[in-house]
């Protein structure tokens, strides 16, 4: 009895131990629950809401580049990839589903089901959506959208070169690279709720920071003549078999470039009218003259004697190329090319004369034109010189000069002797159109006086008309100009035998300057010299340009240059031409000029048949048409078809396609 | 009438009133585990197969709490022995299975999949209790514990090759809680547990230096109460444990030795091993006070939480009830093991009492070392919390033991 007592009291006292113990447990667990849930709750749920929170950065759209008239010449568009996870689509609402991807995207809803009943996580859908399908379709569970920003060239390559390219969301080459920072815009922020694997909730995406769009950049490029400079470029390459050229278009007065490209390997994306320098030749010539004139040394009228075009100097020979007379004047020798009489009157010329008359001019300096890897050529200082230097100078050897830097120096000579500096961006706006910063033109300096400008130029007027440089005449205006024709240098740093560098560097017209041209093209086959050359594509190229209706030329001054109508009778034929091409089927010829661009302002399309896409772009230009090529065959098509009138500046859809046949 | 019904059902009503209100608890939680932001084909229909389980797992109750003692006392031994091979077999065929994928303490018959373990901790609960229950006298020296001890220790040891640290905790409960039933002295209890405890620190020597020295001492007083091969025994046990706790720890996977370093620091491994313990922190603790509502928490929906239906399920009750909500399910867990203890008291026979306190012992660890992991309390082992984690053997080994409690309970000798 004792016993069983003190057994009952032994298990009372365990359980009352026991559950001490267990009450102490529980109090432990609760007293932690307690801890964790109500004294250290605002940190968890801080925790909570950072772990459920992704963010994302918002890439800006990049802003366009445009031309001097707004003509979008390189703009960003935003586009849609749109994915399908099937797994998340809840099955009641899959039909729902399936129809508003189909509606909004236009696909049939077998195309939808094929990626909404997939067994794949994961079903990209075909094609890319712009902006307001994706809108439509906002906020469907199982409908994934993924922003792509795309570069977009509407005109392909036209001055791919100058505009450069943009890769990885930077800009390489040209004004993409030059302006990268203000075309580019500032990214934006956005916060997403995810979920453990990252993946957002649809839906629940809000953008804390916008992206700021990137500005416009308004360069001082003329689509147009862009255009028409790049398809004759292309064309002399070609037809010369050269390995590549330059062709650079400005106004004198504001510096403006207005068309600038360059071509090699038959493709216009180098930049070598910047980057790449070369010895000039005979071009550099009315730069020795100008300086004479300046420094008073010299005028025009000065006799020379060219020693019958081969002259025995420090231990070498300069030749002349073709006939002249053995005495000239130092115009005719400049209309002439004449080596000898230009090399023998620079003698006046005291080293550091000529050496800071040609840095006046703008070479050996790099010309601020602001775009990646500008040369500034070579121009070395007197002390450098060897005993030929100044002979070799005053006729463009021993100075390596960029397409650029002559164009501008040729602009200095039609600007009244005031050397521009190049303008190649107009105006910066932001997002808004406002506009952030505008470039005026600004002169570098004053090079030589206006009547020293004016009378090189009237030489130069000269040898286009009679010179060497009459491969660039034209029939209705006057241009002033010269050929050059250096050897090019090798790799190996020698003359290379046969290999030349023709050029042609002018400004038109001659009496009141509206624009200057320069056409350089490297190792050009068969014949070589400059006047045979680069000057023909110039001829074509100012054609080209006057005829076109919008190009920014002031047309008035032009129409005062006009020769008188003893020397004016092709306007007649080509007004009559025009009228003929309207009722008949024309003979492909050259294109007409026209003189007043008021006279007709409604021309017919033309009949290109047989002629090459390239013939038919500079028919339709030439035509005053702006022109939208489409496919790459080599057969010509126009919409509106042939003989339907149109005003010029409209446009002209040319549609090249494959022959029949082949197949 | 109905009442009385379910009276006679139920047996024990208060008990399995609280059971069954767990089970329904359980049951919601694990559909609220399944909805997912993105739902997963893991946890979507986990809820109705719960409740299949459910019904399965009732249907047992009532035959196990109709099945007389001496029946249970019967099969005790044939019972330990089938289960301990299943044990060792599927250290040979065992599979793992979803979130234990590691641990191949499965069995697969083709037709169903259970884990052996389940069977093996009522198994050894009942040969304990038969064993313990069978004897004159109380269990006051050390050398009357080895053969308990080795009745748990062989399907401990079993487990611990799997390797399924969470069930090893379990037969200790189950060893501890029986033989303190039994009447053991606390300190004997304690010597017992003492190679043990070594173990744990010998990770610091000197600790383990100062510890060895006052079991020592603490021998050297007590000499009179031990016979001196016990005394021998224990000093060679500890000093063994001192030795190969070195080696031990080597043979741990990695991931086992994660578990126990991050529980000391979550932060030493935050994507690996201490993710689940800070995740499941930022559960419970984000549900505050009041919880974030049925279905509404953000950290389960989002997927940030581990195993959420299955051994974190009470995480996802702090995220959507709050501290009112796992205070109330710790209250109702304290409810049914007070009750165990009064069941187990008032039993008259020694067996049913030792049965019931077994069950006890293994609840009680089931429950503390889960809360006490997704709280932060102690180191991550895979453990499901009874009645409530997702999981058809456990539920119906759970719901068989409650049949066993309210027989061996409530039977007249």
């Amino acid at each position: 009895m004792i016993a069983l007592e003190k057994m009952q009291r032994r298990v009372r006292f365990r359980r009352r131990m026991l559950l001490g113990g267990w009450l102490l447990v529980g109090l432990v667990i609760v007293a932690r629950s307690a801890q964790v849930q109500v004294l250290q709750a605002t940190e968890w749920r801080a925790l909570a809401a950072q772990q459920q929170q992704g963010s994302a950065t918002v890439v800006a759209p990049r802003g366009a580049i445009v031309d001097r008239g707004g003509v979008e010449l390189a703009l960003t568009r935003e586009v849609f990839e749109l994915a399908v996870a099937p797994g998340e689509i809840r099955p009641a609402e899959r039909d729902r589903v399936e129809r508003a991807v189909a509606e909004a995207t236009g696909l049939s809803l077998r195309e939808v089901r094929r990626a909404t009943r997939s067994q794949r996580a994961w079903r990209v859908l075909p094609g890319r959506y712009p902006p307001r399908t994706r809108e439509a379709l906002r906020g469907l569970r199982g409908v994934h959208a993924a922003r792509e920003l795309r570069r977009h060239y509407p005109h392909r390559d036209l001055a791919l070169g100058l505009l450069g390219r943009v890769l990885d969301g930077h800009g390489r080459g040209g004004v993409e690279q030059a302006y990268d920072t203000l075309l580019a815009g500032r990214p934006g922020r956005e916060i997403f709720a995810r979920d453990n694997r990252g993946r957002p909730i649809p839906g629940e995406t809000v953008v804390v920071e916008p992206p700021r769009p990137g500005g416009t950049v308004v360069l001082t490029i003329d689509r147009d003549m862009q255009e028409i400079a790049q398809q004759a470029l292309v064309e002399a390459v070609e037809a010369n078999e050269a390995e590549g050229g330059d062709l650079v278009l400005l106004d004198p007065h504001t510096g403006d470039i207005l068309a600038l490209v360059s071509v090699r390997d038959g493709h216009p994306g180098a930049l070598s009218a910047i980057n790449t320098p070369y010895e000039p030749g005979s071009t550099m010539k009315p730069f020795t003259v100008a300086a004479l004139l300046e420094l008073g040394l010299a005028s025009l009228e000065d006799r020379v004697d060219t020693e019958d075009g081969s002259w025995q100097v420090m231990d070498r020979t300069l030749h002349d190329v073709g006939e002249h007379e053995r005495v000239l004047t130092v115009a005719e020798a400049l209309r002439y090319s004449s080596n000898v009489g230009i090399a023998k009157v620079a003698q006046a010329l005291s080293p550091s004369q000529q050496y800071q008359m040609m840095r006046d001019f703008g070479f050996g300096a790099p010309t601020g034109i602001g775009l990646p890897g500008e040369s500034s050529g070579v121009l070395r200082r007197p002390d450098a010189w060897s005993g030929q230097s100044g002979h070799s100078l005053a006729i463009g050897y021993e100075v390596s000069v960029t397409p650029l830097q002559m164009a501008l120096a040729y602009g200095a000579l039609a600007n009244g002797g005031r050397l521009m500096a190049p303008r190649l961006v107009r105006e910066v706006r932001d997002a808004e159109g406002r506009v952030v910063e505008r470039i005026a033109p600004a002169t570098v300096r004053r090079v030589v006086s206006a009547d020293v400008a004016r009378r090189v130029g009237r030489a130069l007027i000269d040898v286009v008309e009679e010179g060497t440089g009459t491969h660039a005449r034209l029939a209705a205006y006057r241009l002033a100009g010269k050929s050059g024709t250096a050897r090019a240098v090798g790799v190996d740093g020698r003359y290379e035998r046969g290999a030349y560098h023709a050029s042609f560097a002018g400004f038109f017209p001659a009496e009141d300057p509206q624009l200057v041209i320069l056409v350089k093209l490297d190792r050009p086959k068969g014949a070589y010299y400059g006047g045979s050359t680069a000057a023909p594509v110039t001829r074509a190229t100012l054609e080209a340009i006057l005829a076109a209706r919008n190009s920014p030329l002031d047309r008035l001054a032009i129409a005062r240059s006009a020769r008188g109508p003893a020397r004016g009778g092709r306007d007649g034929v080509a007004r009559r031409f025009v009228r003929f091409a309207a009722l008949e089927r024309p003979v492909p010829a050259l294109p007409p000029i026209e003189s007043d661009p008021a006279l007709s302002d409604r021309v017919p399309v033309p009949v290109l048949e047989g002629l090459s896409p390239r013939a038919a772009v500079r028919r339709l230009h030439a035509l005053g048409f702006r022109v939208v090529l489409e496919g790459d065959g080599e057969e010509v098509r126009t919409e509106p078809a042939a003989g339907v009138w149109l005003a010029r500046g409209d446009t002209v859809r040319l549609l090249t396609g494959r022959r029949r046949g082949d197949g | 009438m109905i009442r009385a019904l379910l009276r006679r059902w139920a047996v024990d009503p208060p008990l399995v009133t609280a059971l069954l209100l767990l089970s329904a608890f359980g049951i919601a939680m694990i559909y609220s585990a399944g909805v997912l932001e993105t739902p997963s084909p893991v946890t979507e229909g986990a809820w109705l197969r719960q409740v299949a389980w459910l019904g399965l797992a009732l249907v047992g109750f009532t035959v196990a709490s109709r099945i007389p003692a001496r029946w249970y006392e019967w099969v005790a031994v044939p019972a330990y022995v089938f289960s301990t091979i299943l044990l060792a077999a599927t250290l040979v065929v065992g599979t793992g299975a979803g979130t234990a994928e590691g641990v191949e303490s499965f069995i697969d018959l083709g037709f169903i999949r259970f884990q052996p373990v389940e069977i093996a901790k009522l198994a050894t609960i009942l040969v304990l209790a038969r064993y313990l229950g069978s004897r004159a006298e109380e269990p006051t020296q050390l050398r009357r514990l080895v053969a308990p001890a080795l009745l748990a220790g062989v399907p401990l040891g079993l487990v611990v090759l799997q390797p399924d640290l969470g069930s090893a905790q379990a037969f200790i409960g189950i060893l501890f809680a029986t033989l303190y039933w039994a009447g053991t002295p606390v300190w004997l209890l304690v010597l017992l547990a003492s190679p043990g405890l070594g173990l744990i620190l010998s990770f610091d020597t000197l600790l383990w230096s100062g510890y060895f020295v006052v079991l020592v001492v603490y021998l050297y007083i007590n000499r009179y109460r031990l016979f001196l091969v016990e005394s021998v025994a224990l000093v060679l046990t500890n000093l063994a444990a001192g030795t190969v706790a070195q080696p031990l720890w080597n043979s741990l996977a990695r991931y086992q030795q994660n578990r126990i370093l991050v529980f000391l620091d979550p932060n030493v491994d935050p994507r690996g091993a201490g993710y689940q313990i800070i995740q499941s922190l930022v559960a419970i603790g984000s549900g505050g006070l009041a919880g974030k509502g049925f279905t509404l928490g953000t950290q389960k929906q989002l997927d940030f939480l581990p195993e959420q239906h299955t051994d974190f399920i009470f995480a996802v009750i702090g995220e959507e009830w709050g501290f009112l909500g796992t205070a109330v399910t710790i209250l109702a867990f304290g409810f049914v093991l007070a009750r165990l203890v009064k069941l187990s008291q008032d039993s008259a026979d020694p067996f049913a009492g030792l049965v019931i306190f077994g069950i006890f012992g293994l609840w009680l660890v089931h429950i503390f070392v889960n809360i006490g992991m997704t709280v932060g309390l102690v180191p991550i082992t895979g453990i499901p919390l009874p009645f409530l984690s997702y999981g058809g053997t456990f539920l119906l080994m759970s719901w068989l033991a409650a049949g066993l409690v309210v027989r061996l309970g409530h039977e007249e000798p």
